[in-house]
């Protein structure tokens, strides 16, 4: 059985001396029905390699040829714009970071809704009324039919997103792209977004791709978890595996700066230094400048994704073990 | 739409905009009915020259003893034809060419701004004069034609600009995340969230308008006597300045009148039409 959407070693670049490259050889796969998480620092390439998949990188940016995003069959990266759009929404949705902006200020709720759903269906206005009602009381808003003529300001931040879910959902995706859902919301507002989005997958049976910074957000939800550094994909692993027994050193950092409730209050980790510039990673190991086991090895030659009993590591370390600082 | 009409009405300005634009279209519309005289009959040329306004005569008789109010609205409808219709036309054209410019970028933008650029470094009025000189008798139509033709390049600009900031806004990528395509982008999401410069262009381009319509017949390029247009009537009432002046007087308070009701106007309809500013 092939997976659902199967990424080869996407590489997306934006032009400059030297070129950045964003999105450096990422390679997965997402199962029908699975939850795959993305997690990393900012400027790590998450939020390129979402857009990637859809081809939605503006110009001057561009996803270089020998990548492919197989969905069905096909390569969308080599799908006109035509068959693009027909993928988009209706096959593969996405939310965005940020409601208040991915909202159209200027049109109504119901607009936004069915605007999608007539790019895609043949409906008449009515039942496209309809469901766009039958959207909003899905994603959990009260008062469904009277919501329909808002304006998005008059919508609080986890009623936007609401909305934005709703648009995403409207024609049933097979994938939703989720990237950082929470991330502009308050706590507790996450905490109920993320619970509908969870039932939702249930209850639609859709596959998601969850991106977060926020190893919390992904715990809840994530089947597997893919953990990127530098445009790359430096771990691999099934959600129990990644949080019970990380192996890659940026994995185990990651974790260590999550607050626990289990442990006596204490400061946080953090880690030494910032994301390298995507225009000048550091040779060898793009981790090692930040890495507390770092030896000679991890600062000349660049580690492969190499596959281990658990899942897979971009780490010296699982040939070498013993170097491993204690 | 409905409820956009209604925050207009809503609006105390726009309101008042609306019934003076109404009120003037009106009047316009029936001068051949409420006119009491022909605008272009002279009455009698010794006894009702320069007559002062009167009851018989409320904006009072010019140097050819033809009555003004009947001028005046018939002028409206001339006037007021020439700037609403040469005002759709560049608005239509602008917008075009600023759609153009700011969604293909590169070079095609680079062709159609440096080209308005040039057009832009040219007065208007010396740009309409040569046209005008090179045709031979106008007509009303040519006029229109002339006036929108020359005077759409501070609307593509400004479109452009425009475009160019919203293009990259988020609700635009999360528009085509979904699958719209450039129709819709452009209808539903650019089109709507400029709409209001759009609507104070136009709004301040028919003031505009209707001053240099009649910046063009006090030329004497512009309409053709005896045809009244405000312009026309005030360049007759020029030279009498002191001695009649209710001749330039009234025209030049309907322009003035309708320049404000189409300001009035135009700044409710952009209040109403963006609902961040309620």
């Amino acid at each position: 059985m092939n997976p659902l959407l199967r990424v080869l070693d996407l590489r997306t670049t934006f032009p400059g001396t030297p070129a950045t490259r964003a999105v450096d050889g990422v390679s997965f796969d997402l199962e029908a029905g699975e939850t795959l998480a993305l997690v990393g620092e900012s400027g790590c390439g998450k939020t390129v390699t979402a857009l990637s998949l859809l081809a939605l990188v503006d110009e001057p940016g561009r996803i270089e040829p020998g990548s492919t995003v197989e969905y069905d069959g096909r390569n969308l990266l080599a799908l006109g714009p035509r068959e693009l759009r027909r993928i988009r929404g209706a096959e593969i949705a996405m939310v965005f970071q940020e409601p208040a902006t991915s909202l159209n200020p200027v049109l109504t709720v119901e607009t936004q809704i069915t605007e999608t759903l007539h790019a895609h269906r043949s409906v008449s206005r009515t039942a496209a009324r309809m469901r766009a009602a039958e959207l909003l009381e899905l994603v959990g808003i009260p008062q469904a039919a009277d919501r329909l003529g808002a304006y998005p300001h008059e919508l609080s931040g986890g009623m936007q997103q609401r909305v934005m879910i709703a648009i995403a959902l409207s024609c049933e995706p097979k994938i939703l792209i989720a990237d950082e859902p929470t991330t502009a919301l308050d706590v507790t507002v996450q905490a109920q977004i993320l619970e509908l989005l969870a039932d939702l997958q249930d209850r639609l049976g859709m596959a998601m791709l969850l991106i977060s910074h926020d190893l919390g957000v992904v715990a809840g939800l994530a089947d597997r978890v893919a953990v990127m550094y530098g445009g790359q994909i430096v771990e691999r692993a099934s959600a129990t595996a990644i949080f019970e027994r990380p192996t890659h050193p940026y994995t185990e950092s990651l974790l260590q700066a999550v607050p626990r409730l289990d442990q006596p209050v204490r400061r946080l980790p953090a880690i030494p230094g910032s994301v390298p510039s995507a225009a000048a990673w550091p040779a060898g190991c793009r981790f090692h400048p930040r890495c507390p086991h770092a030896w000679d090895r991890c600062r000349t030659s660049h580690p492969p994704l190499a596959t281990t009993p658990t899942g897979d590591v971009r780490c010296w370390l699982s040939d070498e073990p013993q170097r491993r600082a204690r | 739409m409905r409820r956009s009409l209604g925050l207009v009405w809503r609006d105390r300005r726009a309101r008042v905009g609306l019934a003076l634009v109404a009120l003037f279209a009106i009047l316009a519309a029936l001068a051949s009915v409420l006119a009491s005289h022909d605008p272009t009959t002279q009455l009698d040329l010794v006894s009702k020259q320069f007559q002062p306004p009167s009851l018989a005569h409320p904006f009072g008789t010019d140097f050819y003893s033809r009555d003004l109010l009947s001028r005046v609205l018939h002028g409206a409808r001339i006037s007021l034809g020439i700037a609403v219709l040469s005002v759709t036309v560049s608005i239509v054209l602008g917008t075009a060419v600023g759609l153009a410019a700011g969604l293909a970028g590169g070079l095609a933008d680079q062709v159609l701004m440096r080209g308005v650029d040039s057009a832009l470094a040219l007065p208007r009025l010396f740009l309409v004069l040569v046209v005008v000189a090179l045709w031979e008798d106008v007509g009303v139509v040519g006029l229109v034609l002339i006036l929108g033709l020359t005077s759409w390049f501070d609307t593509s600009r400004i479109v452009r600009a425009e475009v160019l900031s919203i293009k990259h806004r988020q609700f635009v990528a999360a528009a085509r995340a979904v699958g719209i395509g450039l129709r819709g982008i452009v209808v539903r999401h650019l089109l709507p969230n400029i709409a209001g410069p759009i609507i104070v262009m136009a709004t301040l381009g028919i003031g505009q308008m209707i001053l240099l319509e009649a910046g063009l017949s006090y030329l004497g390029v512009g309409v053709r006597p005896p045809t009244p247009s405000w312009g026309q009537i005030i360049a007759d009432g020029q030279q009498v300045l002191r001695t009649a002046p209710w001749v330039a007087v009234f025209p030049g308070l309907a322009i003035v009148v309708t320049v404000l009701a189409f300001s009035l106007l135009g700044d409710g309809l952009r209040r109403a039409l963006d609902p961040r500013a309620r």
